[in-house]
């Protein structure tokens, strides 16, 4: 599918329709030093305009010329939405920049009355979006590409014989096979028009003009060679879709819908003995908006219950956020992005298939956590090698797979007459003190946290800590960590910071932890 | 003080002239102290509770507490872990619980589930989730102030709490000093303050720091009503290999700077002399 006049359309669409919109539009980026048109509208197309030219030629050309300024990335952005777009057609659609799409459309033509209905409907949704699209369907992905470029001709069967397709993109002209100006002027040069003239040609000599990669190209647009799509979202393994003729828009609908996807998608699940380990669910607008929403699940899934639950919570969220269902949802499609090999649910009897049921209970419920608040926000606390007080332990998403198990030197002496030599609590960031000690290795007497003074009642300490030497930067600092409470019974853990090298300096003071 | 915390000390004023009356001899209280305690954090039981510092700076102790009673329940019931909800501003306040500590304290970390959420309606909301999912215990740290945590929210909370058998301790630190104000259905309420540090005697050194030590107030006590004076504060003392609370100090603590209740000085000297 091919949208040539992209830039143009994606301003003029949010435009309202007024007199002054009727005067030719045209986007201009500079490039190389001059301001030049990129893309032009038809109306400015029909008046002698063309990508390339002058800005200042064109206004004098057509003193009417409406110009905006090119914007390569929300170009991409968009098309990157038409491509989400285009999933609700197939599940393998890729964008094509900079003006293209692609999709796969092979056993999906049939579900919308057959590959000319599709085309239609395609071409005539963007229509009525505001794109010009031409779109081709053919059975190379390289040929429907050039074909919708550079053909009238629209719809090649899937049957057609090798030689009819070499025949059909011997019409086509070299322009298809997007080389640089410079080959470009070189074939020209030497007569070559079309790419039937590169087609009848020995291979050597034009391999080594043109570069294997052009050959390469033109073997695809002959569909001498299949090149794959590379899809813009890995088609799901297992899906479920329903189609509506009227689009869905109150959410107790959709979440209805959602539950008889996910019945439908465990049935699938189940019969190949696997679990949804990501699940992808897509609601598709009426008007073009693509909704897409994605959840894992810390155990293989295929209950549709806690799926419907999983995905509500995130449906919660989006509505939270303010989930605009405009004019509807007319197709929802739910999939596993990622499977795994499920268990067959095993009775087990005696206390350890209770507690492993509680386990169940508990992974879901990280689910359910994870799919409202982010899964990175649900976290396990991992033990690491390292005496760094803030490196001993690490938090990682208890959804994800846990690291390696750390070796520990069997109980660490943290505790002393049953006072824990940790404190309860960390900050993320040691948070700076005003501190006063008598002796330059001592407690602080007194100290200012938070513009509160806190007067030392009883302490322990000093921990001396030290960087790790073998990986350290230059500049760190070895920390003496007090174990204080002050006269309220506040307990903190506070360290002083030294820079050994730099003795001169006074010592700064940190809170690191409360007990 | 509102009428819930006025009407909890007249029957507990009024038990006690009953008990004075029917056997002549003053009896403390209704219930032998530590056995009510233990009664009231008796692990066996699902249900809310909540704690609040007495004072801004006593947060930290109100979740050293909520997290020792945390411990006393897992120790009974081991299997189903903590869940431990903590939102972004309790953590820029207070940190975040560090993995290392709840191990010297005696919480396998395996067993610890901790979520972060930015707003006080994504902690309740996760809490009740939590509380339903057949969790131990649930421990949330709220900044929300009573017009997030509303009697609906606690209401839904401690329904939540009892259907999944599950003990629920919110902590919340931006209340301290309400706990006497606080309208809500929680099964109980504990104010809590830090326990004063170890006397230093003239001359000697500063001693080294205790085990952790709580000042702690029982606001309210549903089914035990008339149990707890609501306004005793009383000094406990955690152990952490029984993971059990015990009522009088480890350490030979001066009855008078620990039990005075530090804003009402008056009826401190009264109780002295009862």
């Amino acid at each position: 599918m091919h949208l040539p006049r992209l830039s143009t359309d994606r301003l003029s669409r949010k435009s309202a329709p007024s007199p002054e919109a009727e005067a030719p539009f045209a986007v201009w980026a500079n490039l190389a030093g001059a301001e030049r048109l990129t893309a032009v509208d038809a109306r400015a197309e029909a008046a002698g305009l063309a990508p390339g030219m002058a800005v200042a030629d064109a206004r004098a050309m057509r003193p009417a010329l409406r110009l905006a300024e090119a914007d390569p990335r929300a170009d991409a952005e968009l098309l990157g939405r038409i491509a989400d777009w285009c999933r609700r057609f197939t599940p393998l659609a890729a964008a094509d920049p900079p003006h293209g799409l692609l999709m796969d459309i092979s056993g999906a033509a049939h579900l919308f009355g057959g590959e000319a209905a599709l085309l239609a409907e395609v071409e005539r949704r963007l229509a009525a979006q505001g794109f010009a699209a031409r779109a081709a369907i053919a059975p190379g992905p390289a040929l429907a590409r050039a074909l919708a470029r550079f053909s009238r001709l629209r719809h090649v069967a899937g049957g057609t014989t090798q030689a009819e397709l070499e025949a059909i993109a011997a019409g086509l002209p070299i322009a298809a096979l997007d080389l640089d100006a410079a080959a470009r002027l070189r074939l020209d040069r030497a007569g070559l028009r079309s790419l039937g003239d590169l087609l009848a040609r020995p291979r050597a000599p034009l391999t080594a003009r043109l570069g294997a990669e052009a050959m390469a190209r033109l073997d695809a647009i002959a569909c001498r060679r299949r090149e794959p799509i590379s899809p813009r979202f890995e088609a799901p393994d297992f899906m479920a879709e329903r189609r509506f003729p009227e689009g869905l828009t109150r959410q107790e609908d959709i979440e209805r819908t959602l539950h008889g996807l996910a019945q439908e998608l465990c049935l699938l699940l189940e019969r190949h003995g696997v679990g949804a380990r990501e699940l992808e669910a897509v609601f598709y607008r009426v008007d073009g908006a693509v909704a897409h929403i994605e959840t894992g699940t810390s155990r293989p899934l295929r209950d549709p219950g806690t799926i419907a639950l999983l995905l509500r919570e995130r449906l919660a969220v989006l509505a939270e956020e303010g989930l605009d269902t405009g004019y509807g949802y007319d197709v929802l499609r739910l999939g596993a992005a990622r499977v795994e090999r499920c268990a067959e649910p095993q009775e087990d009897l005696g206390l350890a298939g209770r507690a492993n049921a509680h386990d169940a209970r508990l992974d879901d419920l990280v689910d359910r956590l994870g799919a409202r608040l982010g899964p990175r926000r649900v976290l396990r606390v991992y033990p690491q090698a390292s005496h760094i007080p803030e490196l001993a332990v690490t938090l990682r998403p208890a959804s994800g797979p846990a690291p390696a198990a750390v070796e520990e030197a069997a109980p660490p002496p943290y505790l002393r007459e049953g006072v824990p030599a940790r404190p309860l609590r960390l900050f993320e960031r040691p948070e700076p003190i005003e501190a006063v000690a008598l002796t330059p290795d001592g407690p602080p007497l007194r100290f200012r946290w938070r513009r509160l003074l806190h007067e030392l009642a009883a302490y322990e300490g000093p921990e001396r800590i030290a960087p790790q030497w073998w990986s350290a930067p230059e500049n760190a600092a070895t920390r003496d960590y007090f174990y204080v409470e002050d006269r309220e019974g506040g307990r903190f853990w506070l360290f002083r910071e030294e820079l050994l090298d730099r003795e001169s300096q006074p010592p700064r003071w940190f809170v690191h932890g409360l007990f | 003080m509102s009428r819930s915390g006025s009407s909890e000390r007249i029957v507990f004023l009024r038990r006690r002239i009953a008990a004075l009356e029917a056997g002549g001899a003053p009896a403390p209280a209704a219930v032998p102290r530590d056995e009510g305690l233990s009664r009231l954090f008796d692990p066996g039981r699902g249900g809310l509770r909540e704690a609040l510092p007495a004072r801004p700076t006593d947060a930290a102790a109100a979740a050293g507490f909520a997290f020792a009673l945390a411990l006393s329940r897992l120790r009974l019931r081991p299997q189903g872990g903590i869940v431990w909800i903590a939102e972004d501003m309790a953590a820029r306040e207070l940190g975040l619980p560090y993995g290392r500590g709840l191990q010297a304290a005696g919480l396998p970390p395996e067993l610890l589930v901790l979520a972060r959420t930015h707003r006080p309606r994504e902690t309740l909301w996760a809490m009740e989730e939590a509380l339903k999912s057949g969790a131990a215990v649930v421990i949330a740290e709220s900044w929300a102030d009573a017009g997030a945590y509303d009697l609906t929210a606690s209401r839904r909370l401690a329904l939540a709490a009892r259907r999944g058998e599950c003990a629920g301790l919110l902590l919340l630190p931006r209340a301290a000093g309400a706990a006497q104000r606080l309208a809500s259905a929680a099964e109980a309420r504990f104010e809590i303050a830090a326990g004063a540090p170890p006397p230093r005697a003239e001359g000697a050194p500063r001693p080294l720091p205790g085990p952790p030590a709580f000042r702690l107030r029982v606001v309210k006590a549903r089914g035990l009503v008339g149990a707890f004076d609501p306004q005793a504060w009383r000094d406990i003392v955690f152990d952490h290999q029984e993971a059990e609370f015990h009522g009088a100090p480890f350490h030979a603590l001066p009855r008078r700077a620990s039990a005075t209740p530090f804003d009402r000085p008056a009826l401190a000297q009264k109780r002295a002399f009862a």
